[in-house]
């Protein structure tokens, strides 16, 4: 991946995702900033850290207790 | 990057060879068999440590005979020197040169392409597509399959890494779902067996049970079951405190009162004493009158007697003279004047006792109004204690009296027996029902307030369940909007990069005079351009050869410009099947790209070597 492009993912997808939020009924009426805020941490971490080093449960945990804070 | 020269030690056909290189064209020149393109995979494989030809062994790059080969690079990235050495059997090694000397910056077995990419920002799959062409390469790209097209994409671009990201977050979305499912289910059970709340129920139940105790009180207190015979026990603990009381205030009233009749006698010997007393300052004055007057005839007497004394020391004295003012002294008349002192003192102690008798009289008044106001005192205080007493005395009185009355009205008698008989029966039968009711709901409640804890103890139950519910729903969505944001960031990322890729590719097609007017799409067929001339789309397999190899490395330029070059180029044999005009058009193109780029090509075209006559040649030799 070009690095100019790996340095800008992250601000890409929470880009993305705050679109969706937005745009996306399903999203907006239950999520909010702090489920928002996670997915981007988890992906930020899964990115840094490197897939291969990221398991399900970690993300999972991320998000899980984020959620609904 | 700028290649400075490659090193190769028993590496494809070579033992042991050096080969320099220089910035702008190099042209390696040679005919087949001379180890031109074992050249370029040297490059390649010290750069990536794998063959630029995929499929193929890292075994088949070692010189037949060797055990190992070894590929070398110098090279000058940012200003430093460098030189990364890898080896077939595994091993690299990585050189920087600082004060003339080479410091080993790490080696060993083990995988350094992150290290490599980091710190000169260069992979695989981006030199495989952007930066070498191999030979055959274009046929094999253009015979790919979409998906092998697009895993190549998703690596360039680095969207590999993102859809194992994805696949992450589906597998937690997985986990929600799982997780939601349990929940709901467990929802579901609670539900089944919840009632509803006894809570109206209980208090209803509570409010019966209050109102029929009322009831079972004013019933009580209308007699039966032995209740008189306890309040007359009662009342009759209650009159006696109230006569013990009485008798206590009356004792004490009693010794106030003592030698007086009742109140209104002592109250009459106090205004006795009071107009007894009310010329007692008066007496005083005049006692206090009698007394100074008592002094003062005393010491008058006192100076008349010391004068009488001196007249007759002098009478008595031989000299017959005044001792003062020497002057003769007259007996006679000195003998009168002391007898007229003598006179005078003989009336003022006449006087004298009359006034002692007088003050003896008045003491003895003083004293006794002085006793009577000391008395008045005592009795002043007996009346206030008798205020005192009094009412605390007539409420004792009044309680005692109602005491006695109520006594005297539970007092059995035979008539009152016959009168209220029947109602006494009636009443205890009330009473008896009542009863019964109070602890029949008594009963109910217990029940009630037991299932009532268990509802209690499911609906908080339920509510953590919903709780639970909201949260896994909240996960599930999170995980959902990661995924569809990796897809969303997937697709920008590619209108991110292949837009100007295209726009791009376009350029150098017009430099080229290559399909100028044609529109150029990277995207629908996953990186392999798509042609469209005047709204026809041309089928790339159906170009010529030379039409194929320029738009490829036209292709490559795009992609190199965008997804970044690390500064050099290398094509092995660029020129195959180009006619002398195209062959133009590609050392044109090779130029331009050498106006920024250092540019490695391989040709066994002689035509080519006079035609690069400017570039560094590294001609080979058939071996």
């Amino acid at each position: 991946m070009p690095s100019t492009l790996e340095n800008e993912l992250v601000e890409i997808y929470e880009r993305e995702v705050e679109n969706l939020a937005e745009s996306e009924s399903k999203y907006h009426s239950i999520l909010g900033g702090a489920e928002i805020s996670a997915v981007v941490q988890a992906f930020r971490f899964a990115l840094e850290h490197g897939v291969d080093k990221v398991t399900v449960q970690m993300l999972y945990d991320m998000i899980d207790e984020k959620s609904g804070e | 990057m700028r290649l400075e020269r490659i090193i190769l030690k028993s590496f494809g056909c070579f033992d042991r060879r050096d080969f320099d290189l220089s910035d702008g064209v190099n042209l390696i020149f040679g005919p087949n068999f001379s180890g031109k393109s074992t050249l370029v995979n040297a490059i390649f494989f010290t750069l990536t440590g794998k063959p630029i030809a995929p499929k193929v062994p890292l075994s088949a790059l070692t010189q037949s005979g060797a055990r190992s080969g070894t590929a070398g690079l110098s090279f000058c990235h940012q200003g430093q020197s460098y030189q990364l050495f890898r080896a077939t059997h595994g091993e690299v090694q990585l050189r920087q040169k600082e004060n003339g000397r080479w410091r080993i910056l790490f080696t060993g077995k083990r995988s350094v392409e992150a290290d490599l990419r980091k710190m000169f920002h260069f992979s695989y799959h981006h030199l495989g597509a952007a930066t070498f062409l191999r030979e055959g390469e274009i046929f094999e790209f253009l015979a790919r399959q979409p998906a092998d097209r697009r895993d190549i994409l998703y690596a360039l671009l680095g969207i590999d890494q993102l859809m194992q990201v994805r696949q992450r977050f589906i597998d937690g979305r997985r986990i929600a779902k799982r997780e939601e499912k349990r929940v709901q289910e467990h929802q579901r059970s609670l539900r089944v067996t919840t009632v509803k709340s006894h809570r109206d129920e209980i208090e209803r139940v509570e409010a019966e049970v209050k109102k029929l105790e009322g009831e079972y009180e004013l019933l009580s207190s209308q007699g039966g079951d032995g209740h008189d015979a306890t309040l007359m026990a009662q009342l009759n603990q209650i009159h006696t405190r109230l006569q013990q009381q009485i008798d206590t205030l009356l004792q004490e009233r009693s010794q106030v009162l003592s030698g007086f009749d009742d109140v209104g006698h002592l109250r009459a010997a106090i205004q006795e004493i009071e107009s007894a007393t009310a010329g007692a300052k008066e007496l005083e004055g005049q006692r206090e009158e009698i007394i100074r007057q008592i002094g003062s005839l005393t010491s008058q007497i006192q100076a008349l007697t010391a004068e009488c004394e001196v007249l007759r020391q002098l009478i008595n004295s031989d000299h017959g003279h005044c001792p003062t003012c020497h002057q003769p002294v007259q007996q006679e008349i000195v003998a009168k004047i002391i007898a007229e002192k003598e006179s005078t003192t003989a009336a003022h102690q006449q006087e004298l006792e009359t006034q002692q008798k007088s003050l003896d009289e008045y003491t003895t008044n003083v004293n006794a109004l002085r006793e009577l106001s000391q008395r008045h005192q005592r009795l002043q205080s007996k009346v206030k204690m008798l205020k005192r007493i009094e009412p605390q005395l007539a409420d004792l009185q009044g309680e005692f009296n109602g005491v006695a009355e109520r006594l005297r009205a539970l007092q059995p008698t035979p008539d009152r027996i016959t009168d209220e008989a029947s109602d006494l029966a009636q009443i205890a039968e009330r009473r008896h029902q009542i009863k019964h009711r109070i602890e029949s709901l008594r009963r109910r409640l217990v029940v009630l307030s037991t299932e009532e804890a268990v509802i209690v103890h499911k609906l908080e139950e339920l509510q953590r369940a919903q709780q639970q519910a909201n949260q896994i729903l909240r996960t599930r969505l999170s995980f959902e909007l990661a995924c569809d944001g990796v897809e969303k960031t997937i697709a920008s990322l590619q209108r991110t990069i292949l837009q100007p890729a295209e726009e791009e590719l376009h350029y150098w097609l017009k430099r080229m005079n290559l399909f100028q007017f044609a529109q150029v799409d990277l995207k629908s067929q996953h990186l392999l351009p798509t042609l469209k001339v005047e709204g026809v789309e041309r089928n790339l397999m159906l170009l010529s050869g030379s039409e194929k190899m320029i738009l490829y490395l036209c292709f490559k330029a795009a992609l190199s410009k965008t997804l970044g070059n690390p500064g050099f180029f290398v094509f092995d044999d660029p020129t195959l099947h180009l006619d002398p005009e195209r062959k133009d058009t590609m050392i044109s193109f090779i130029h331009q790209l050498a106006e920024v780029h250092q540019v490695i090509v391989t040709s066994n075209d002689p035509d080519m070597r006079d035609r690069l006559s400017d570039a560094h040649l590294i001609e080979m030799i058939t071996l």
